[in-house]
């Protein structure tokens, strides 16, 4: 296949070679190029190449994502799911949860090679167990201690919150461990690097933001969640090759403001552009030796989205969620980007484990992979 | 035969595209003339961490190939004879059995869940029942109507006819008469029955309400309220477990599931109870077409189609009234009061106790 010059509405130019798997184009930026908009991004050809984390380079490869799964597979997944999870008392939610991450991931392809999820629902089961056992044997603590000494039971309403705030860091960092552990590509796994040092880190970075959070009525929060992902990111690694972080907490918090008062003054019509921005920011500003993500959702489309999702899923009485989850995925899997290069030859496979423990503690709370 | 495939070594993040030849019992995984692996096709296992692309792997070796033709690998897969299987670990290994039991004690749970509750209940004492009436009753002290003498006297006379059978179970009953503003009679835990003012200006005359206090009576000796309590709290508590985070995806709520569920049970012990008072009005020579009018009426203001009964707490009053009137073997003898007590029994409820 060679197409040739096949241009857009803007003139910047995309060529594809035999060479290149078709989700692979390469932008050439003619000379008049440096004062055009770039039509993926919307950002500036200039913006691109004055990019102090990437080579100055005249041209730019972007690596397309793709999401293949089919909203009637999804809805079969769903219904096994669903009735297998009934019938057992919730027990094979674990499993559940495993056979929707395969699919997924099974689902997701870069440079035509699929993703794995190589995690099981017996070690979600586990770590579930412990998770378990762990709230029990706190709570028997504390009953305990409560009859034994009664004058201590008074602090509980002041301990109890801290206890809420370590749960959820230990669950943040390593229910993303857990998850990035178990997910495959190219058979090289993806990590996130953690040790005691690390570990006391963050839970210090996350107590800290989440008490100045509540004292300052939420000013603090996108300072919090911005040192909260480049402490991740920056730990997060494919095989042996690490991903950074570049956004700047002010920034994101100007954005953060901008959006939350634009949602204000447009009674929350702004939101999909709001949670585009934000994540288009933090997408931008994650790396990958010398590539960037890009995310080329538009409000609009999201807007588009969260309405027939809203109307769908009532309208159906939930019958059309796999249709509308698949939606979902491939609209943000499509959406998402790699700007630049990057050498896989410098990836080489190196050991990565996670708890499952820490992954049960935030089933409920739907963190995502991390970018 | 020549299989196209693309080759993973598991140290590095580079795909390389090979022909894979089936040579006797070995699978040769060749990439420009290079060979990259003779995997015995006895020990060739598909990776099921792959869900969409059919990826092998051979004994404990980190790499893999993605075979690029499904109908090829179907072939490779008949040919090699032996898949290896995934080991399963401990935990699943007891896990399955585990769960094979617990469906079948819970279908059989749900299907038999009457003798469940039946037994539940027969656990609770009647001074527990008592307890929890005590509270229900303080909480509604203020819409108790004052009967006067004869008003108690007339009311005592029916419910004395109605245990003329057995009447050591009379002190087991007591019955008040509500200034509620709803056209009912309930059974309360602790052998209460409570008639609401509303039902006693519509009953035409004693056989009417004797057929609702029979029912009612029924409902206390087969300790329906608290097998209802104990159901309600087992349906729920077992749905919600089960429906855990997929409740969202449900047609109907886990707690509308189980009420929906409890209502089939309710509509039985309705029936139960109609049995019952049947049998005792027969039994106590109360005719039963006062409660079959009852019905007749009732039917006129509820009235439920056949197909949403599913959805009803009672069977069909249609159903009830003919059933009450078909039994029916002439007038009630002797009368259970006279019409002065009736009247005066009407007309009560004029005064409500004083509030707490």
């Amino acid at each position: 296949m060679h197409r040739l010059f096949y241009v857009e509405s803007r003139p910047t130019v995309n060529v594809n070679f035999d060479f290149m798997t078709p989700n692979e184009e390469t932008r050439l930026t003619p000379k008049l190029g440096d004062l055009m908009t770039d039509s993926v991004n919307g950002s500036t050809v200039e913006n691109v190449a004055q990019d102090p984390y990437l080579p100055p380079s005249r041209t730019t490869t972007i690596h397309h994502f793709e999401y293949s799964g089919d909203g009637v597979e999804m809805a079969l997944l769903f219904l096994k799911n669903i009735l297998l999870t009934i019938v057992t008392l919730s027990l094979y939610r674990p499993w559940a949860r495993t056979n929707l991450r395969r699919y997924v991931w099974g689902h997701v392809a870069f440079q035509s090679d699929r993703a794995s999820y190589t995690g099981t629902g017996e070690e979600l089961f586990k770590g579930w167990a412990k998770l378990f056992g762990l709230f029990f044997a706190i709570f028997v603590t504390i009953a305990l201690v409560g009859k034994i000494l009664p004058f201590i039971a008074i602090l509980a309403p002041f301990v109890t919150p801290f206890a809420y705030i370590a749960l959820f860091a230990l669950a943040t960092y390593s229910g993303l461990r857990y998850r990035l552990s178990r997910t495959k590509w190219r058979e090289i796994k993806f990590g996130v690097d953690k040790d005691k040092e690390s570990t006391r880190e963050f839970f210090q970075l996350y107590c800290i933001g989440v008490l100045l959070s509540v004292v300052t009525f939420g000013i603090y929060y996108p300072w919090f969640k911005n040192s909260e992902r480049t402490f991740l990111t920056n730990r997060m690694r494919f095989g042996t090759v690490h991903f950074s972080f570049t956004g700047q907490s002010g920034e994101y918090a100007a954005l953060f403001f901008k959006s939350i008062f634009l949602c204000i003054i447009t009674l929350g019509f702004y939101a999909p552009w709001m949670i585009r921005a934000l994540t288009e920011y933090r997408l931008n500003n994650t790396r990958f030796q010398n590539s960037r993500f890009l995310f080329t959702l538009k409000g609009g489309d999201f807007l588009i989205f969260a309405i027939c999702a809203y109307f769908g899923t009532i309208l159906t009485l939930g019958l059309a969620s796999p249709w509308i989850y698949n939606w979902g995925l491939r609209l943000f899997v499509s959406n998402v980007k790699l700007e630049g290069d990057f050498d896989l030859t410098q990836v080489s496979a190196a050991p990565s484990e996670g708890s499952s423990m820490g992954e049960e503690a935030v089933l409920d709370y739907d963190l995502d992979l991390g970018f | 035969m020549i299989i196209r495939g693309k080759y993973f070594d598991g140290l590095s993040a580079v795909s390389r595209p090979v022909d894979l030849f089936i040579e006797g019992p070995i699978l040769r995984i060749e990439s420009e003339s290079e060979t990259l692996g003779r995997w015995p096709l006895n020990s060739i296992f598909r990776d099921e961490s792959h869900s969409v692309s059919i990826v092998i792997g051979c004994a404990a070796a980190a790499d893999r190939v993605e075979v690029l033709d499904p109908q090829i690998a179907m072939a490779l897969k008949i040919n090699s004879s032996v898949w290896a299987k995934r080991d399963l670990g401990p935990a699943t290994r007891i896990l399955i059995p585990g769960l094979i039991v617990l469906i079948v004690v819970v279908a059989l749970g749900v299907w038999n869940s009457r003798i469940l509750t039946r037994y539940l209940a027969s656990q609770v004492t009647p001074e527990q029942e008592r307890k929890v009436l005590g509270m229900i009753e303080k909480s509604k002290e203020q819409d108790e109507c004052v009967l006067n003498e004869k008003q108690s006297a007339a009311l005592d006379k029916m419910l004395t006819r109605l245990f003329s059978q057995d009447p050591e179970k009379r002190k087991n009953i007591s019955v008040k008469i509500l200034s509620i503003d709803a056209n009912n009679a309930f059974t309360l835990p602790g052998g209460a029955i409570w008639i609401l003012k509303p039902l006693l200006r519509d009953v035409k005359n004693p056989s009417e309400l004797a057929g609702v206090l029979a029912h009612e009576i029924e409902h206390v000796e087969r300790r329906h309220v608290i097998e209802s309590v104990i159901r309600a709290a087992i349906f729920t508590g077992l749905l919600n477990a089960a429906a855990g985070d997929v409740s969202g995806f449900m047609l109907i709520d886990p707690n509308t599931a189980a009420q929906i569920l409890g209502m089939k049970l309710s509509r039985e012990m309705e029936q139960e109870a109609d049995d019952g008072a049947l049998k005792r009005l027969l039994a106590t020579g109360i005719s039963p077409i006062g409660a079959s009018e009852f019905f007749i009426r009732l039917e006129k203001v509820n009235y439920t189609p056949k197909a949403l009964e599913f959805l009803s707490t009672h069977p069909d009053s249609g159903a009830r009234a003919k059933r009450f009137w078909e039994a029916d073997k002439g007038k009630t003898d002797p009368p259970i009061m006279t019409d002065e007590e009736w009247k005066d029994l009407k007309s009560s409820c004029e005064i409500t106790a004083p509030g707490p």
